[in-house]
């Protein structure tokens, strides 16, 4: 089978498991109940039925569908995500502008060229600007700094 | 005259300065995000969701509404300037707008674009209010199997026709609805998949998913990707702008062509602007006396597209605000958003929330004035935003992202959701499956499972039963024949497709 397309075959197989998984969850930690009085888990159970099912259909078509074009980047949305997380990490113990920062200068490495003040520039000009906008302009209670320790 | 009396209402609620105020900002930012490439109206409306949450519901919706067909009106800009469209609904406009804008009359598309654009908004606007009311009035005697199978209709029309697998489509509206059931079911009390967490017992936010699907995943496709365009912003006076006598002549034609066409397939599951687009200029290309024109600069081929996706993006609102069932993604999450507030959309929303229903469709009236207003004079100002480098963009539109899934329930867990629907959206971009899909299926989950759960209660299990409806089973058999036409459908683009693969191998 030279058209067997590895990609399709992937996105199926995580799709075929990701509903057994979510139905076998259900069934076995939820009540299932009748048709008629159907108890939590029937709905999940069912729909993660469905979900295998067509993650099957889409096995199935890896084998017609023409081959996938596109590389996958796996450097770029590292660096997005992680900047997220950073963010994630950060808004709770050190507060709001020590989490935007952080946000901006990571996730600026996601370009090829980082110029070092730019990047300072932009992060200390979102700063300026998330803190007009969210605090002084919406007036929402977020915690400017905070030190933990 | 209740027409009368109910527009009188409306008026006066989006007369209000604060109304009036946030449908400005919705317009201006919706316009904005439109001409900015590499974000769309989806992930713009995500993004913005959370501050709504702060404001009034009426308002919190003629904002959003706002932006949504602000984005229309901007990403025609991008279209005709940089033959990069910001958005699927303005794609056909770059195949006349682009030639007109080389041939130095970009001033001309633009300002035809406008007036077409405010024409089929006017026209939208006119559609909705009669239409509305009186489907909300007729689907008041509906029960939960009709619920049902009309929710399973739209749901299969809108993955059937977004382009791409169909299972795929469907794979992803059931993923949503799964999603969806994350969280405390409503009828047993009992938690579901939620691991002991008790950030988790609400559900999943919609915000903090949307976007993660949509504006995370973007950005990351986009980084080093857009290209920033230098263009001279002078060459756009207003003496440029004034088109000719010839280009009105030939524009009022395709205006009352388009407008009719935009508001049929805004108000039908599945479809909207963008399919409402492309019909038009394959319409104005076949009555034209002159097709050879078209993709050359034709006016015509700039102004129905344009009047079409207006059209088509109020008349969406008919399904979503008579039924409380979205046609759209977009329009899912302006149901997320009232459903924020405790109000549930449906067939009683417009003789319960008047003012809100006739509120918002008097704020499109005054929406689309501020547009032209905002879009004629200020074309400089919106061609230089075009020329902002993408690397100071994205930063930004991250840390907007952040601060709103954020501020929702002040927990750095919604943050996390929106990091995991970011790497999520993302295997979806890889694996080719429609982002869509998945959030008209979270948003309808709930609706979906507890009418489901319902309608076999009342029928005692038997689904013959619910088959003796009139209206479901005439709904739930055209809901097959859609599957069956895409099914037909797609093996013949496949087919096609392999055809041609196969030539290019035989060729090389």
């Amino acid at each position: 089978m030279s058209n067997l397309n590895i990609r399709e075959l992937a996105g199926g197989l995580s799709l075929t498991a990701l509903g057994a998984v979510a139905a076998v969850y259900a069934a076995s930690n939820y009540s299932i109940g009748s048709v008629t009085r159907m108890g939590p888990g029937m709905v999940p159970m069912v729909l993660g039925v469905i979900l295998g099912a067509f993650g099957l259909v889409l096995m199935l078509q890896a084998f017609w569908v023409a081959p996938a074009r596109g590389h996958i980047r796996v450097f770029i949305p590292a660096v997005i995500l992680a900047s997220i997380v950073a963010f994630a990490a950060l808004i709770t113990p050190f507060g709001l502008m020590p989490a935007v920062f952080a946000l901006v200068v990571i996730s600026s490495y996601a370009e090829q060229t980082v110029r070092p003040l730019t990047t300072l520039i932009l992060a200390v000009s979102l700063c300026f600007t998330a803190w007009l906008i969210f605090v002084v302009a919406l007036q929402l209670p977020l915690t400017l700094f905070n030190w933990p320790f | 005259m209740d027409l009368l009396a109910n527009l009188a209402l409306g008026l006066e609620t989006a007369l209000t300065p604060t109304n009036l105020l946030y449908c400005f900002f919705g317009v201006f930012l919706g316009t904005l995000i439109g001409v900015l490439p590499g974000i769309g109206a989806l992930a713009a409306i995500s993004m913005l969701f959370p501050i709504t949450f702060h404001l009034e519901p009426t308002t919190a919706l003629i904002m959003l509404a706002g932006i949504y067909y602000g984005t229309a009106y901007g990403g025609s800009t991008a279209s005709i300037l940089l033959n990069i469209p910001g958005g699927t609904s303005s794609a056909v406009t770059c195949l006349d707008g682009y030639p007109m804008a080389k041939q130095g009359r970009a001033g001309v598309a633009l300002a035809m674009t406008a007036i077409g654009s405010f024409y089929g908004g006017v026209f939208g606007i006119i559609v909705l209010s009669v239409f509305a009311p009186a489907i909300a009035s007729w689907a008041l005697a509906f029960g939960s199997a009709e619920y049902f199978a009309i929710m399973v209709m739209g749901l299969v029309a809108a993955s059937a026709i977004s382009d791409g697998s169909l299972a795929k489509g469907l794979a992803m509206v059931v993923l949503g609805i799964l999603l969806a059931t994350i969280g405390m079911d409503p009828q047993s009390g009992v938690s579901r998949f939620t691991f002991g967490s008790l950030s988790l017992l609400d559900g999943l936010s919609i915000s903090a998913l949307a976007m993660g699907l949509f504006g995370v995943s973007e950005i990351i496709s986009s980084v080093r990707n857009t290209d920033a365009t230098k263009l001279d912003p002078k060459s756009f006076s207003y003496r440029t702008l004034m088109p000719t006598r010839d280009d009105i002549r030939r524009s009022w034609g395709p205006m009352f062509r388009a407008s009719t066409i935009g508001s049929l397939f805004g108000a039908l599951p599945g479809t909207g602007p963008s399919v409402a687009s492309f019909v038009s200029y394959a319409v104005e290309k076949r009555v034209s006396a002159e097709p050879e024109r078209f993709g050359h600069g034709a006016i015509e081929g700039v102004v129905a597209p344009e009047t079409a996706n207006n059209a088509a993006d109020q008349t969406a609102f008919i399904p979503t605000l008579s039924l409380g069932i979205p046609g759209s993604a977009t329009m899912a999450l302006m149901i997320g958003a009232l459903m924020v507030h405790g109000i549930h959309p449906g067939p009683k929303l417009v003789a319960e929330q008047p003012s809100l229903f006739w509120g918002l469709v008097m704020s499109f009236w005054i929406g689309n004035v501020l547009l032209v207003i905002l879009n004629l004079p200020l074309i400089g100002l919106w061609v230089r935003l075009l020329a902002v480098p993408y690397h100071l963009l994205y930063p930004a539109i991250l840390m907007f992202i952040c601060i709103g899934a954020y501020s929702v329930h002040y927990s750095a867990f919604d943050v996390m959701v929106v990091f995991g629907f970011g790497l999520l959206g993302y295997l979806m971009r890889i694996f080719t499956m429609p982002a869509a899909p998945l959030l008209l299926g979270f948003v309808l989950g709930p609706l979906i499972e507890e009418h489901f759960r319902r309608a076999m209660i009342f029928a005692r299990g038997d689904f013959t039963k619910v088959m003796e409806r009139p209206i479901t089973a005439t709904v739930l058999i055209l809901t097959v024949v859609v599957l069956a036409w895409s099914v037909w459908s797609g093996w013949r683009t496949s087919k096609r497709l392999r055809e041609r693969a196969h030539l290019m191998q035989q060729k090389v």
